[in-house]
């Protein structure tokens, strides 16, 4: 809200405070100021003037002689530089004598010889803006020779106010002077009203019916006769344009003008287009349409509120008057409405069909019933006023207000214990007279009171206040929130119930980037095509199901079910930049419905845990069986190539084991060590290289998979050449995997290992996997203690559908040296072994 | 026979001469040529062992005495110059071109990158642990109750505008607006007294330089008996200057939060100009820093707590923005862009 100091001081007198101090002391009350408009003063001897005619300058060619009336018995002559400078052209006037800064007084002189007797000004000349382009053009029908700063503001401050939805009340000038006159112990003034003097009763011209489900709960009427559209006075004019509304005439400015006064919206008819002498309020039926006076035509349904004459609607209750109704230049007889409309249908209608006004702000916001009659009053008084003050009859407003108001509402009583006020805010000096003394200021009412308790009436304007400690927040913000002391709190220990999978989360994020990943955070919104592009279909536990409702765009419109698609975009992105091989993880949450779609466990063994909340996401706790299912997940790219050529090395692809390699150090910085490597159905991941690719389990869990994206994939994701090497782990499985007992063999070794190498030629499908089972099973193992493949070979010398692995195997004794003959006789008897469960033969 | 002594006299001459040129580069190859020729099976120590025979049987120990002697002494200036070539062999290889120390190793031995969002949340676990809070997590995903309804954000209520929701096609869920939702979650399961902070991602209906439709906020709740508006001010201002340094100042301003009451808007002086005023805090020297404020009854009671019992304070911080704050970053949508270099840029403890 635009807030001008100039008028605020109407309602409590603050000129002697500095634009800086009222501003810090709205926003030390809850009402944040965000900017301030300084607008210098104008000086009185600025004239609205008019060019009669404008001539080339004698001695200079870019300067014009121009005669100018400003209402006055001659023209002046005023030479001037300006382009725009034109006959008929209505312009500001700096008169001899003005002083237009401090060190700039106009005088009379001779310009090349020409006399000039003032000067025609540009806005940066006025000061009211950095425009110096040319001279200000007045379109305003203003009189010639009035005072300028008569019509425009200036000489003022204007706040724009950040208000809160809770302080319906300070949505109007009254309510910010009454919050600033309690802080600072000055005097309200309230806006004068005055009875009508019209004998006429308003219930002559028209009848008030309120529906029962018309959500309405106070409505009044004012009969006003006899007005004219002319233009309001300057004063308002200006005010108005300081609030940021636009002067129209003076019927329709005094009614913005006083809901800004007061903060009650307030709806004018003429009365002329109100047939069947009736107003009625009500729920709209189902197909009605209305139009507005924004000139749309909108469809209404049961519930949005009418406001109907004898004959037709002519209004939305509370949002916009209708265009059939509307005041014109030539009304004459006015009903004026003040009324009350329920804020929640208000906002429902105004939500629904996106119409969004100061008075439908307001009514949301909750406005002030008891107060309507007053602003009825207002109305008429200050419509009076102006058009007297404009030189044009007073009108006739009726004595009566048709105030139809079925239940008064009775102002509610609430308590406040000084020991709650005192602990609450700590501040234990605070007195019973502190309190009263507060909120008396607000204009709350104290009705009774002990030593230690206080009973207050609310006033009607408060909204927000419904509890003592609403109460006590208004002793806070008239104390200063400044004035309650920093304090830590002293408490008992309590076991910490934290989940140790948060932790464990971040320290798997460490272990990562030490292992020289990045990390990214990504919006975890992608779209269906996405998925697609990963040969992904509906019925896979990868196919996005959680949709939004209001997307900012369909690209973002599913919840990721995977890590993968905002890494790929990532990487993407940074080829694009022209930088390949980046290394990024990320850790982030995806979404599942399980519980539409069963998760097929048979087809995707994969997936085959992921249909269970996470161990710590708290909402299981509350038997909400349909919720999403939530997981958290890691996931890790290698964007090809792995390493850029150097000067000690050649470029180096991504491929599997640069992947499998960060997997098992990963795991192995948790000490889970025993990884088994199997092979994925193509229906697992279809977006997998099928060749290399590795599902990684640990025992009964199944961590994640890792290996190098489908080729097709990797074109559809437009990463052309070679195929970056991906992983995604649930986090959950991780942990529980690695949540194991330690295994470590705490023995002192003493003696010296021997080891034996040998090429052993087996069968080419033979896995390394399938050859070190064989020797874990080796039966007549005594101190074999590990193998270590250092070699794998096909091609000359090996026939055709073998290979050579060439493996040292580490005997070791814990009792003793080994001798030959011992290494030689366990040697002999694992080759044996070997050749009989793999058919290895020595090479 | 004084021939032979007077030969193994001069021979001990011309040892030591040789010796002594050996000595001035004694490398090992050197130092073997040496030896050879004079202790070596045709060395001239040999042959003077063969002389030695044909001298008288009488002089012979005082002639075998002196060519052992000569012995003695080559062999003793042999070890001796065996053990200066180790030395000497060291020095020489070292004085060979040392590697140009200069030369770059790119990614051959690099470290990764830790998100700037995940560094400040780090950070200010590490210092809400410390004050002995309780970490916690909960659900993106949820419902109207946890997000809004018990938090005293009723439906069509002029607050909801404050957050504009993501909702899902199932109407019966929204991504969380603010990580509030936890202190529902979390009340619902835990008796008081409560100590918690919970980091997470947030979603609202957002897109222009400054906001971004998911971004992260920390909460924090303390419940218990006798917690007031002071303590609440002590905890911000205690855990803003562990983050952000002791010589910054916490400003409490009334603001309007459905979910407590009173609300207080915190600002932190200028973590840029420490307080004095400069671009980043527009002049003011302040920075607005979250949001604030006692419990409200409402809520308590919306979690079955006794709210004249138990009184709390909640709060919820931006961490990207304290981490834009923290580390000098203009643009919060540069981060979530995956851009590697910038990403990469960043540390991995701070």
């Amino acid at each position: 809200m635009l807030v001008s100091l100039n008028w605020l001081n109407e309602y409590c007198d603050l000129s002697d405070l500095s634009p800086e101090v009222i501003a810090e002391t709205l926003t030390q009350l809850g009402h944040e100021v965000e900017g301030t408009e300084v607008l210098a003063p104008l000086p009185k001897g600025v004239l609205v003037g008019q060019i009669k005619t404008a001539a080339k300058h004698p001695g200079a060619d870019s300067l014009q002689v121009c005669e100018v009336d400003v209402g006055a018995d001659s023209l002046l002559k005023i030479v001037c530089g300006a382009p725009n400078a034109r006959s008929g052209l209505k312009v500001a006037v700096a008169t001899v004598g003005t002083q237009l800064a401090p060190d700039f007084k106009i005088k009379a002189s001779k310009i090349r010889g020409e006399p000039s007797q003032g000067m025609l000004c540009s806005e940066k000349e006025l000061g009211i803006s950095e425009a110096n382009e040319g001279i200000l053009e007045i379109e305003a029908d203003w009189k010639l020779g009035s005072v300028l700063a008569d019509h425009v503001n200036t000489g003022d401050v204007v706040l724009d106010l950040s208000l809160t939805p809770n302080r319906a009340d300070c949505l109007s000038y009254v309510g910010l002077a009454r919050d600033l006159a309690a802080k600072l112990g000055r005097k309200l003034k309230l806006p004068e009203v005055k009875a009508g003097q019209s004998e006429l009763p308003t219930s002559e011209k028209v009848k008030v019916k309120i529906a029962a489900d018309a959500g309405c709960a106070r409505f009044t009427a004012l009969s006003i006769q006899g007005v004219k559209a002319v233009p309001a006075p300057d004063w308002m004019q200006r005010r108005l344009k300081a609030a940021g509304i636009r002067p129209i005439n003076l019927l329709v400015d005094v009614t913005n003008y006083v809901m800004l006064e007061m903060g009650q919206p307030i709806h004018a008819y003429d009365e002329r287009f109100l047939e069947g002498g009736l107003i009625e309020v009500r729920s709209a039926t189902l197909g009605e349409t209305l139009e507005t006076l924004d000139g749309n035509t909108v469809k209404l349904e049961p519930g949005d509120l009418l406001i109907c004459d004898g004959q037709k609607s002519v209004g939305l209750a509370g949002i916009m008057g209708g265009a059939n109704s509307e005041v014109k230049s030539d009304s004459t007889d006015l009903i004026v409405e003040v009324a009350h409309f329920f804020p929640t249908q208000v906002r429902k209608t105004g939500k629904r069909l996106g119409l969004h006004t100061e008075a439908s702000h307001r009514f949301e916001r909750g406005i002030h019933v008891e107060n309507i009659d007053q602003v009825s009053l207002r109305v008429g008084t200050l419509l009076e006023r102006c058009l007297v003050e404009v030189g044009e009859p007073a009108p006739q407003v009726s004595r009566q207000i048709l105030d139809v108001y079925p239940a008064p509402q009775t102002p509610s009583k609430i308590a406040l214990r000084l020991p709650r006020v005192r602990s609450f805010l700590n501040l234990n000096q605070l007195s019973l007279d502190d309190c009263v003394r507060h909120l008396s200021a607000l204009q709350f009412k104290l009705i009774d009171k002990t030593t230690e308790r206080m009973l207050f009436e609310i006033p009607g304007f408060r909204h927000d206040i419904v509890r003592e400690v609403d109460l006590i927040e208004e002793v806070a913000r008239m104390e200063g929130f400044e004035k309650v002391p920093y304090e830590l709190p002293r408490m008992n220990i309590t076991p910490n119930f934290e989940h140790p999978i948060i932790e464990f989360t971040d320290h798997v994020k460490v272990v990562l980037a030490q292992l020289g990943m990045t990390e990214a955070i990504s919006f975890p919104f992608h779209s269906l095509v996405d998925y697609e592009k990963l040969a992904l279909s509906a019925g896979h536990p990868y196919w996005p199901t959680k949709e939004l409702l209001n997307p900012l765009n369909e690209e973002m419109a599913f919840m990721q079910t995977s890590l993968i698609p905002g890494l790929l975009k990532a990487s993407r992105l940074n080829r694009h930049h022209g930088h390949k091989g980046s290394r990024l993880f990320e850790v982030g949450r995806t979404f599942y419905d399980f519980n539409a779609a069963a998760l097929d466990k048979e087809k995707y063994p994969l997936f085959r845990d992921w249909d269970r909340n996470e161990l710590h996401l708290t909402a299981k706790a509350h038997g909400e069986t349909s919720r999403p299912t939530e997981r958290n997940l890691i996931a890790g790219i290698f964007d090809s190539p792995y390493r850029q050529q150097g000067w000690n090395h050649k470029e180096e692809a991504a491929h599997f084991f640069h992947g499998k390699g960060l997997v098992e150090a990963l795991c192995a910085s948790f000490g889970l060590r025993k990884l088994e490597w199997h092979r994925p159905s193509e229906a697992e991941l279809p977006f997998m290289h099928p060749g290399a690719c590795a599902k990684i389990v640990s025992g009964e869990h199944v961590i994640g998979y890792v290996g190098k994206l489908h080729p097709t994939a990797t074109l559809k994701w437009e990463l052309g050449g070679d195929c970056p090497v991906v992983f995604e782990l649930d986090i959950e499985a991780f942990y529980l995997a690695q949540n194991q007992e330690l295994e470590v063999d705490p023995r002192p070794r003493k003696f010296p290992a021997v080891v034996r190498d040998f090429a052993l030629v087996v069968e080419e499908g033979l896995s390394y996997s399938d050859l070190e089972a064989a020797v874990n099973e080796f039966p007549k193992k005594k101190h074999l203690k590990k193998m270590h493949l250092f070699d794998l070979y096909q091609g000359e010398h090996i026939d055709a559908g073998k290979k050579s692995m060439a493996a040292s195997f580490v005997f070791e004794s814990l009792e003793k040296t080994l001798t030959d003959k011992e290494v030689e006789k366990e040697s002999q008897n694992l080759l044996q072994w070997l050749k009989q469960k793999v058919g290895s033969e020595l090479r | 026979m004084a021939s032979l002594i007077d030969n193994a006299r001069k021979l001990q001459e011309e040892f030591t001469a040789e010796a002594g040129k050996v000595r001035e580069t004694p490398r090992s190859s050197l130092i073997e040529e040496l030896r050879v020729s004079w202790l070596g099976r045709k060395g001239a120590l040999n042959k003077l062992y063969e002389d030695l025979k044909s001298v008288d049987k009488a002089e012979r120990p005082e002639a075998g005495k002196a060519i052992n002697q000569l012995r003695q002494s080559i062999e003793k200036e042999v070890n001796e110059l065996k053990e200066l070539a180790v030395g000497f062999e060291i020095k020489e290889k070292l004085s060979r071109t040392p590697v140009d120390i200069s030369l770059p190793l790119k990614g051959e031995l690099s470290q990764g990158s830790l998100h700037p969002v995940t560094l400040m949340r780090s950070l200010l676990l590490k210092a809400f642990r410390r004050l002995g809070f309780t970490v916690y997590d909960g659900p993106e995903v949820d419902q109207d109750f946890y997000n809004f309804s018990a938090l005293n954000i009723p439906e069509h209520h002029p607050a909801r505008d404050m957050q504009d929701t993501f909702f899902l096609k199932d109407k019966n869920f929204l991504l969380r607006t603010h990580t509030s939702n936890i202190q529902i979650h979390a009340m619902l399961q835990e008796k008081p007294p409560v100590r918690l902070v919970a980091p997470g991602r947030v979603y609202r209906v957002d897109n222009d330089a400054t906001h971004t439709p998911m971004f992260h906020q920390i909460e924090c709740v303390v419940v218990d008996r006798g917690i007031s508006f002071s303590h609440l001010k002590g905890i911000i201002d205690s855990f803003l200057k562990s983050v952000f340094g002791n010589d910054l100042q916490t400003r409490f301003r009334p603001s309007f939060f459905p979910f407590v009451e009173p609300g207080a808007e915190v600002d932190l002086q200028c973590t840029i100009c420490r307080g004095k005023g400069c671009r980043v805090c527009s002049h003011t020297g302040w920075l607005e820093i979250g949001g604030s404020g006692m419990i409200h009854p409402n809520v308590f009671e919306s979690v079955q707590y006794d709210s004249e019992d138990y009184t709390g304070f909640a709060f919820g911080f931006g961490i990207d923005r304290m981490a834009m704050l923290a580390y000098g970053l203009p643009d919060l949508r540069q981060m979530f862009t995956g851009d590697y270099r910038y990403l990469s840029q960043f540390p991995i403890y701070r």
